[in-house]
């Protein structure tokens, strides 16, 4: 019995099973390509997606936060408005202020520039003023400079000069011991007549009294009653020293001793007053002396540097005993001096000391420098100055 | 090369000398197994055919089945282990694109004779048959095709030997 097939009934064909093969191959490739790249493109997507969710989250996270700065941020613009608004007002008032305080600068400046413009008009005037005063004070100042220069040179020149009219109190002794020596010898000498009454007397008939700054001589007549019928009152005056020298003329501090003379009044008594001064008189007391008008008393003045009397020549009685009281010329004095120092040349001594001589011979110093000056015009000797080693002004002999 | 990379994994990769054997392996295991799939579908249709007395039908696939494993054979008995390419450090890129090209036409030719095979066990169950000699002919010609391929490729493994050089 013939058995019916199965499966291989052969009911149609399967055709090229081999080009079937390649493009059921090729179609599956395509898909899987297909597959592949639409794989590729969800994951894309995905990737996408999953950006966006983030993106969406972080928007969202954001939003929030944003919300948040938001407010801050239009509160912190509210205010800054408010704080602009406050400052552009300050700003105004500031720039008012400003403009306030240039338009006051502006006339203090004014007033500055006027003030310096009239400082400086009074300051040229002032300074020509000042120069002007200068210009003066410079010519006075030159002129006190050549004063200066001329004394300088003066005293630089008569050191010595001005040393000769300054005196030692040991000059003034010498001139007061001499002059009154020399009064003693003249009265001791000479006969005198009372001119009042025309009692004349001899020498023998004075009475003498020497005291430390006078010499009082009288002559007396009377037994029961001593009355002065000439009396002489001679007083040495010597200025005050300064610095133990004396050079100042003798003034009106003697005014009171001369009033108090001239007041007492004897009409038999003629008394006679002499004021002694080493270094001269004021004008103004000669000038007196020489107009006192007494009938019974006369005064002198005695001028021991310049060997001079002063008195009223007008009145016959007072001119009569000047010749009494002038001093010793300079020229006998000198003249003595130096013959005194030619009789120690003689005996031996070759140099004088000026100190040493005035002292030993009781003569002022003017004295001896004026004989060493004589002797040195007359070539006898050579004057070593204290400049040149010496202790004081020697005169040495050649 | 990446496609047969996918389809070779794991270790296909000439470049390096240590890997070159393994990759060689790895290709002749997956020609091997895939023929054997296509054995064992042509096998079935055979009995399906000695089942409903078409005694035609199976001495042609079994012609085909005796093909295959005689290829399969040579397939795994292979050995190269001569070969320059698996011996020299430096092989040229021409070489190693050549081998990756000789394995590319191979699994073409395999995937086509795998899917082939599939279609006739598929027209088999549906009862169309009237061409299935026709069909097992043209798939014995594409084993052919691809022993032909792998016999190519052995040749150019084994230059070396005779006087030529991979590098």
């Amino acid at each position: 019995m013939n058995k019916e097939a199965m499966l291989f009934r052969d009911e149609g064909e399967m055709g090229d099973v081999l080009s079937e093969a390649k493009r059921l191959l090729e179609e599956t490739r395509a898909l899987e390509e297909n597959i592949q790249s639409q794989r590729e493109s969800i994951d894309e997507y995905r990737e996408h997606v999953e950006d966006a969710r983030c993106l969406q989250a972080i928007k969202e996270l954001i939003g929030e936060e944003v919300e948040d700065i938001k407010d801050v941020v239009a509160g912190m613009v509210n205010e800054w408005n408010e704080k602009k608004n406050q400052l552009e007002k300050e700003e105004e008032e500031i720039a008012m202020q400003q403009q306030a305080i240039l338009e006051r600068e502006q006339k203090i400046e004014n007033r500055t520039n006027e003030f310096e413009t009239e400082q400086r008009e009074r300051m040229n005037k002032e300074l020509q003023n000042i120069s002007q005063l200068s210009a003066n004070v410079e010519e006075q100042l030159a002129g006190i400079e050549k004063t200066k220069n001329a004394v300088d040179n003066i005293l630089t020149e008569d050191t010595e000069a001005i040393r000769d009219r300054l005196l030692s109190k040991e000059d003034v002794e010498f001139l007061r011991l001499n002059y009154f020596s020399l009064m003693q010898s003249r009265l001791a000498s000479k006969r005198v007549v009372n001119p009042l009454t025309g009692e004349e007397y001899g020498g023998e008939d004075w009475k003498i009294d020497v005291e430390k700054e006078e010499l009082i001589a009288k002559i007396t007549k009377g037994v029961i009653r001593e009355r002065i019928s000439v009396g002489f009152e001679i007083k040495f005056i010597v200025p005050e020293d300064e610095e133990g020298f004396v050079y100042r003329k003798t003034g009106k501090e003697i005014s009171d001793v001369i009033t108090g003379f001239i007041q007492t009044n004897d009409k038999n008594s003629f008394n006679a007053l002499t004021l002694v001064s080493p270094t001269g008189w004021s004008e103004w007391v000669i000038d007196k002396v020489k107009n006192i008008r007494n009938m019974n008393n006369s005064v002198y003045l005695v001028d021991l540097s310049e060997r001079e009397v002063f008195f009223n020549d007008g009145n016959k009685k007072t001119k009569l005993f000047a010749e009494w009281f002038v001093p010793v010329s300079m020229e006998e004095e000198i003249t003595d001096m130096i013959a005194k120092l030619e009789e120690e040349i003689e005996g031996g001594v070759l140099q004088f000391r000026a100190d040493k001589v005035a002292s030993k011979y009781q003569v002022p110093r003017k004295i001896v420098m004026s004989a060493f000056r004589e002797m040195v015009e007359e070539e006898k000797g050579e004057i070593i100055s204290p400049e040149e080693g010496a202790k004081d002004i020697l005169l040495v002999v050649r | 090369m990446e496609k047969l990379k996918e389809k070779i994994i794991p270790g296909y990769d000439y470049r390096v000398k240590k890997n070159r054997l393994n990759s060689d392996r790895a290709v002749r295991d997956k020609l091997s197994r895939e023929l054997k799939k296509s054995y064992n579908t042509l096998k079935e249709v055979s009995d399906l055919a000695y089942k409903d007395g078409r005694r035609d039908v199976v001495e042609h696939i079994k012609d085909i089945l005796n093909t295959i494993d005689l290829f399969r054979n040579e397939i795994e008995n292979a050995t190269y282990g001569l070969s320059p390419l698996f011996k020299q450090d430096k092989v040229s890129d021409e070489a190693l694109d050549r081998m990756v090209e000789f394995d590319k036409n191979l699994f073409d030719e395999l995937e086509v004779i795998t899917k082939a095979t599939d279609l006739v066990y598929d027209y088999v169950l549906k009862g169309e048959t009237s061409d299935i000699i026709l069909q097992i002919r043209k798939v014995k010609r594409s084993v052919d095709s691809l022993r032909n391929i792998f016999s190519d490729r052995a040749d150019f493994l084994i230059k070396k030997t005779d006087g030529g050089g991979v590098t």
